[in-house]
């Protein structure tokens, strides 16, 4: 059974929580395909060999990552990825495509993240981008290509060309191309 | 046209009395809701410290109220009222501010705009700020969006235009 099909059968939320398992679920199945007492040729142990390999090697990744099961990325159709310290949400990172590109880093199609605010857990940032590489680990983004942002209280939205977002330092940078719109009530002289 | 140089030696404040024709904060048809900037980039944001900073060929469009032009410029926003508090220009600073239908421009090195008092501080190369009566200079200059008010510290200079002033004048052209 191939991946895409079991991925869709799963709900977005078992599927945001459970890519370990689902991977592990289908390698599994290929290897107990056979009849009962089949006899298992060489390529059929080298298959069962091969899969068990990729469940270690995906197991060990989310050890790697330092993620727990329900903090895990998932992948595949889409990916869903959130930050947290302690009970706090930190930040939010969603796409509708992930591919992995390595352990724990993905090329994210129509990304979207967004940042809450310690305070009240409020929106803080919002961006958004056609294409960027997503580290799940370092919670870094980046992109050659167009961006948007916008801030959650409303005080400017930009667009720009290029970019990298730092979670852990809470800085962006956007290369080129930079164009703000900030909202005048939020420089305006301040009352007495 | 014809100038009249007077030259203010004045060592302290000066005030230049460069009221413009209209008090700020007139209603303007031309204003927006909206600031816009465009720079070439790099633009930064830090989250932490509430700092914009945008770089390279910045311009910055307040339509029907300024516009300035500069190569480095910084917001400060305050973290606990979310405003923007502070704004920096920096490099090649050139503003032009556009007040009840009259259009003053101003040069210099750097420029800090203070939203707490809503004036614009300029130092550097030789500030100048250029109106159609007067141009006026110093080592620094204060605009006050709110009063309209120019004033000049530290070697301050004005040049008024003769043809600015009707023919009674005494400073006018003979």
């Amino acid at each position: 059974m191939a991946l895409n099909s079991v991925l869709p059968s799963l709900s977005k939320e078992t599927d945001r929580y459970r890519i370990g398992a689902a991977s592990h679920t289908v390698l599994s199945r290929s290897s107990t395909s056979l009849p009962a007492g089949a006899p298992r040729n060489f390529s059929a142990r080298r298959r069962d060999h091969v899969g068990t390999s990729v469940c270690a090697v995906l197991i060990a990744a989310g050890i790697l990552t330092g993620q727990t099961p329900a903090n895990a990325p998932a992948v595949g159709r889409r990916l869903s990825f959130y930050h947290r310290e302690g009970d706090r949400n930190v930040a939010h990172f969603t796409a509708a495509e992930a591919v992995p590109q390595g352990i724990s880093i993905y090329l994210a199609r129509n990304f979207h993240m967004e940042t809450f605010r310690e305070k009240d857990g409020s929106e803080e940032l919002l961006i958004d981008a056609p294409e960027c590489l997503f580290d799940a680990t370092t919670k870094r983004a980046s992109s050659p290509g167009p961006i948007r942002v916008r801030q959650g209280d409303g005080l400017f939205v930009l667009e720009g060309v290029g970019f990298q977002w730092d979670q852990e330092n809470s800085r962006l940078v956007v290369s080129n191309q930079v164009h703000t719109v900030i909202q005048k009530m939020s420089i305006i002289p301040h009352s007495p | 046209m014809r100038a009249v140089h007077a030259t203010l030696s004045f060592g302290g404040l000066l005030s230049a009395a460069l009221l413009l024709a209209e008090p700020a904060g007139s209603k303007n048809p031309a204003a927006t809701n909206n600031v816009d900037i465009t720079a070439r980039g790099p633009f930064e944001y830090d989250l932490k410290t509430g700092r914009l900073h945008w770089s390279e060929n910045v311009v910055v469009d307040d339509p029907g109220s300024f516009h300035l032009t500069c190569e480095d410029l910084v917001a400060e926003r305050s973290l606990t009222n979310r405003r923007i508090e502070v704004i920096i220009a920096t490099s090649n600073v050139v503003v032009t501010f556009v007040e009840g239908g009259v259009t003053s421009e101003a040069r210099c090195g750097r420029a800090v705009y203070s939203a707490a008092t809503d004036t614009f501080e300029l130092t550097g190369d030789n500030p100048v700020v250029r109106r159609l009566e007067a141009s006026s200079w110093a080592d620094t200059i204060i605009f006050n969006r709110s009063t309209g008010k120019v004033q000049g510290k530290g070697n301050p200079r004005i040049q008024f235009n003769a043809g600015a002033f009707p023919k009674t004048n005494p400073l006018g052209p003979k």
